[in-house]
């Protein structure tokens, strides 16, 4: 079984929210409008976090793109009181939409806030719900909901390849902020598979993970800026 | 707004609350429960998604000159996803957030149903839904008088002047009926992204857009280039960042970017260097000083293919002053540092580095022209000009279109036809078509664009939307969205191999629009018989296939292809073979049109006598220097009291809204920039000590007030500006409803204020001071 992990590289990355947007598309997240955002109440399964360092005119500004990172000792998955949050298959973290009670232990136990509660049902004008993505179901008012690392493609691919009688090839799954991404900055396979970018990269000297010192050995890694 | 649904959630599990109590017991149990949940799920899905059928199809993106290739998916005719082509060398796969943003285009909820006349005048004028063949049977009747009378009277005015087969269309349309104006207008935060092409003109003699080759660049020296946002070709620059950094084998390349404000493109690059608002040009002369003092510069490139460099005497005696002692006299790095407030060592570091880390680049695309002029003089002293790594001069590709010539006039420099209209009696402009453009909303000088359509008594837009301009018109004849109708355009990318690429139909059009050149066609054919002999197609796609043909005929090139093919046709090419793939010309345009378009994978590096159009046959220094006489910096008062109060104003183009004429989509509202935080209103960027002493704290209201208005901002202090500068982003405050633009954020446009550059005419983007106070 395979172990799905993310190489992002900063000296690649411009910032510029393809994923974002890519992403939003692809897992038919629920539209966004000025309420929601004063609330903080707008969900984005990636994100890009912005840090401004140091003081001027020695400034810097770190943009960092921001999935769910997929622990290999999720947090998450330890307070749910009825399992609708699991690791499974691929190393992946999943939530069970019809299973979770909304009690919202998980958006608090993730140290990375990648965790997003539905407080109002999804809104789409009657003319956008064309471009929802069968692949994905909306989910209802009251549960948890997450990055999936675009769980259904990887079923897709599964299934692609057993339809034409051979292996999956790893680079046939690859979530859609990957695919989006302009400046090719962001890497995706299996970390089990020595000969994969992503391990070879994940091993660079530039990778390090986001507060690594926690023990949830996240499965995002990024390269930082520089030689 | 939004419609939230009763909860249904909350019944549904009071419902089953007994049985999940008991669940939290055993898993066995669990199991149990889950039965019974899911028996309950279908119940309660409160959005269903409709399934069906899936396919893809290939085709362009047309929502900035880029071009980029995408995939449609559609499921059961409806467009779900827009992904990158990875066969299409501009993008490779990849696609900026305005790409995938086509989908909230196309299904917009503002989109005009067809078709719409106005009835009445002036407030009690009222919007009535016709039909197509009424809408066109007033048109035709109409210009078919207007024809007998005086041709000239009717103008076209086109936005967003791109290279596309719609433009040379739309000007074809205009010779036949017989009128010169036809115009390609700019917006008005389009204004200063001409000063580049000045400034190319001035020294190389060139009318042409360059490509900045930073994939193969090992130094990228930006002047205040919003590269990674607002570029024209954003998308050709993202792939390319990501090109020239991490394991190229020839080493990494270093980005350094000079400017007031640390934007997205600043943050991203290795080295910020804040200086003075409007003295970026004078940091490039310095930077030139240090190049010649150390001899860092191209010598065979200067001595031979540059004019103007050394002291010139004539033959009455008289010596004119080269490049090299103005500079050496005028801009050493101390001077400069006091007019730029860059430290010395900085400027002589950064001199060093670029120098010595050829092939170097110095891009400058927003400023002034004389900036500009001061930049590109660092391309020609380091021999960065049509080599690789440098700055490109890609061709242009040869299309079929059956005699014609370009006659149209680009009225980006030139408004005089707006006093014109406004000051003779009775308009000279008859009638008026009006595509890609509102400028009631974004040109500098809106009011007079008001009074001017005032007078012209037929005014007709093609805009897909109500938006402020159309509002004015009498009729709308609402176009379809790229991904409803066929187009072509010649692009180069940015490692200068041209690109010709293809937009077809991947969806039904949704409303009852109609393509605007399939419009023009049927006009034409309903004028009379010698301007419908000039449109003897049947539909604009026979146009496009018109082009491909010129293609075939080229014989060069190949349909567009993943990168091993590219460098298989460049090795053919290079040996004077071409791929004889294609059977006949039917076989070529259905391959071309399937794969999305046509390229040629090589690219002439050199070639100075074609690039370098001078009469003299050389690079010209000088108007470098020339222009920077009698510079002014941007009058900010220099007492204390008063300096506090005023602010050099800085108008910034976010990737998001910049290319759209509204910005009517959550999407793009909800993720303006990813350097800030601040989304779905109008913020002004102020220096952390600044906002501090005037009493500003993060959140809140204030004006923004110029000599031409003021318009209402929410504060954002922050340490990444330069202390004389605020900034705020264009493309929010539109005053039409939309489902999501409506009342949010100002018009910067607002307060630009709209002064021209004497010379070459454009507006200057750093010319307005503002003040600032708490609403």
């Amino acid at each position: 079984m395979p172990r799905w992990g993310m190489v992002i590289d900063l000296d690649k990355c411009t910032g510029c929210g393809a994923c974002i947007i890519a992403c939003n598309s692809e897992n038919n997240i629920g539209l966004s409008d000025p309420q929601l955002f004063r609330e903080g109440r707008s969900i984005r399964w990636m994100d890009i976090l912005t840090i401004e360092e140091g003081e001027y005119p020695d400034v810097k500004k770190k943009i960092m793109p921001r999935p769910c990172f997929h622990c290999d000792k999720p947090p998450c998955t330890k307070v749910c009181p009825v399992r609708a949050t699991y690791k499974g298959d691929g190393g992946l973290v999943g939530q069970i939409y019809p299973r979770c009670i909304g009690c919202r232990y998980c958006t608090t136990a993730c140290p990375y806030t990648v965790r997003y509660f539905d407080w109002y049902v999804p809104y789409w004008p009657s003319e956008m719900m064309a471009t929802l993505n069968p692949d994905v179901s909306v989910r209802p008012k009251g549960v948890v909901e997450k990055c999936s690392f675009c769980h259904h493609r990887w079923q897709k691919a599964k299934e692609l390849a057993r339809s034409e009688n051979r292996d999956m090839r790893e680079d046939d799954y690859v979530p859609a902020c990957v695919e989006s991404c302009p400046g090719k900055a962001m890497y995706f396979g299996d970390l089990d598979n020595p000969q994969h970018r992503v391990t070879v990269l994940s091993k660079s000297r530039r990778a390090s993970r986001l507060l690594e010192d926690l023990g949830t050995e996240p499965k995002v890694y990024y390269l930082l800026k520089g030689e | 707004m939004k419609k939230h649904r009763n909860i249904k959630r909350r019944s549904f599990l009071k419902a089953s609350g007994a049985a999940s109590a008991t669940a939290l017991g055993g898993c066995q149990k669990i199991k149990n429960v889950n039965k019974g949940i899911h028996e309950f799920l279908n119940r309660f899905e409160e959005v269903p998604v409709p399934h069906g059928i899936e396919t893809w199809k290939t085709t362009t993106c047309n929502l900035c000159s880029s071009s980029c290739g995408i995939r449609a998916r559609t499921i059961d005719g409806r467009l779900v996803s827009i992904e990158g082509n990875s066969a299409h060398p501009v993008n490779r796969g990849g696609i900026c957030p305005r790409g995938v943003n086509g989908l909230h285009i196309l299904y917009n909820p503002n989109r005009l149903s067809g078709p719409m006349k106005k009835t009445g005048s002036g407030d009690s004028s009222k919007w009535e839904r016709i039909s197509w063949d009424d809408a066109m049977k007033a048109v035709t009747g109409n210009l078919k008088s207007l024809r007998t009378q005086s041709p000239q009277s009717l103008m076209f005015l086109h936005g967003k002047p791109s290279t596309s087969l719609e433009v040379s269309f739309a000007d074809r349309f205009m010779q036949a009926y017989g009128s010169p104006n036809y115009i390609c207008y700019m917006d008005g935060h389009d204004y200063y992204d001409s000063s580049m092409l000045d400034a190319i003109y001035l020294m190389q003699g060139i009318n042409a857009a360059p490509s900045y080759d930073i994939g193969n660049s090992n130094f990228v020296l930006s002047f205040n280039t919003d590269i990674f946002e607002s570029h024209e070709n954003l998308m050709q620059s993202l792939k390319a960042y990501g090109q020239a950094h991490s394991e190229r084998p020839s080493g990494r390349c270093r980005f350094v970017h000079v400017g007031p404000r640390l934007s997205a493109s600043a943050s991203t690059a290795d080295k910020w260097i804040p200086v003075r608002p409007g003295t970026e040009g004078v940091l490039a002369l310095g930077v030139a000083h240090v190049i010649i003092r150390e001899d860092l510069y191209d010598y065979n490139f200067v001595n031979i293919n540059c004019s103007g460099f050394e002291d010139r005497t004539d033959e009455s005696g008289k010596t004119e002053r080269g490049f090299k002692s103005v500079v050496m006299s005028e801009y050493a790095p101390s001077d400069v540092s006091n007019m730029t407030g860059v430290k010395v060592e900085e400027i002589i570091r950064l001199a060093r580095d670029f120098a010595s880390s050829r092939p170097a680049l110095a891009v400058g695309n927003r400023t002034q022209t004389r900036i500009q002029l001061a930049v590109h003089s660092l391309n020609a002293l380091l021999g960065s000009i049509n080599t690789k790594g440098g700055i490109l001069f890609p061709p242009d590709i040869v299309l079929k279109k059956e005699g014609e010539k370009s006659s149209s006039i680009y009225g980006e420099n030139n408004t005089d036809f707006l006093s014109k209209i406004i000051s003779s009696p009775e308009s000279p402009v008859k009638a008026l078509f009006i595509k890609n453009a509102n400028p009631i909303y974004s040109s500098l000088e809106s009011a007079l664009w008001r009074k001017a359509l005032d007078k012209i008594p037929f005014k007709v837009s093609f805009s897909g939307i109500m938006d402020e301009t159309s509002s004015l018109c009498d009729m709308i004849l609402p176009d379809c969205t790229y991904l409803e109708k066929w187009n072509g355009s010649a692009v180069a990318t940015s490692e200068g191999y041209q690109v010709f690429s293809i937009s077809r139909p991947v969806v039904e059009p949704v409303v009852e629009c109609k393509a605007s050149e399939d419009v023009l066609l049927n006009i034409a054919s309903g004028l009379s018989p010698e301007v419908a002999i000039n449109f003897h197609w049947k539909s604009f796609s026979d146009y496009v296939e018109l082009a491909i043909e010129g293609l075939f005929e080229a014989g060069r090139g190949s349909r567009l292809g993943e990168e091993f093919e590219g460098t298989w046709v460049r090795l053919l090419e290079k040996a004077g073979w071409r791929i004889p793939s294609e059977g006949g010309l039917d076989e070529f345009k259905k391959t071309i049109i399937d794969a999305g378009g046509w390229w040629d994978p090589i690219y002439y590096y050199g070639e100075l006598s074609r690039v370098i159009l001078k009469p003299t046959g050389k690079f010209e220094l000088m108007p470098a220097i020339k222009s920077m006489t009698n510079y002014s910096f941007p009058e900010l008062t220099e007492t204390d009291e008063t300096r506090e109060q005023y602010f050099a104003l800085h108008v910034s183009k976010p990737a998001s809204l910049a290319a759209l004429t509204n910005p009517n989509s959550p999407w793009m509202l909800d993720n303006i920039t990813s350097v800030l935080t601040d989304r779905w209103n109008t913020w002004i960027e102020i220096n952390e000590e600044i906002a501090k002493k005037l009493g500003f704290k993060r959140g809140d209201e204030v004006i923004v007030e110029s000599d031409k208005g003021k318009i209402r901002a929410e504060v954002t202090p922050t340490k990444s500006i330069h202390p004389e500068f605020v900034s705020i982003p264009a493309g929010m405050g539109h005053v039409i409803p939309g489902e999501w633009s409506n009342g949010i954020g100002s018009n910067a446009a607002d307060i630009m204020s709209a002064v021209r550059d004497p010379v070459t005419g454009i507006f200057l983007a750093d010319k307005t001071k503002v003040k600032i106070y708490k609403a």
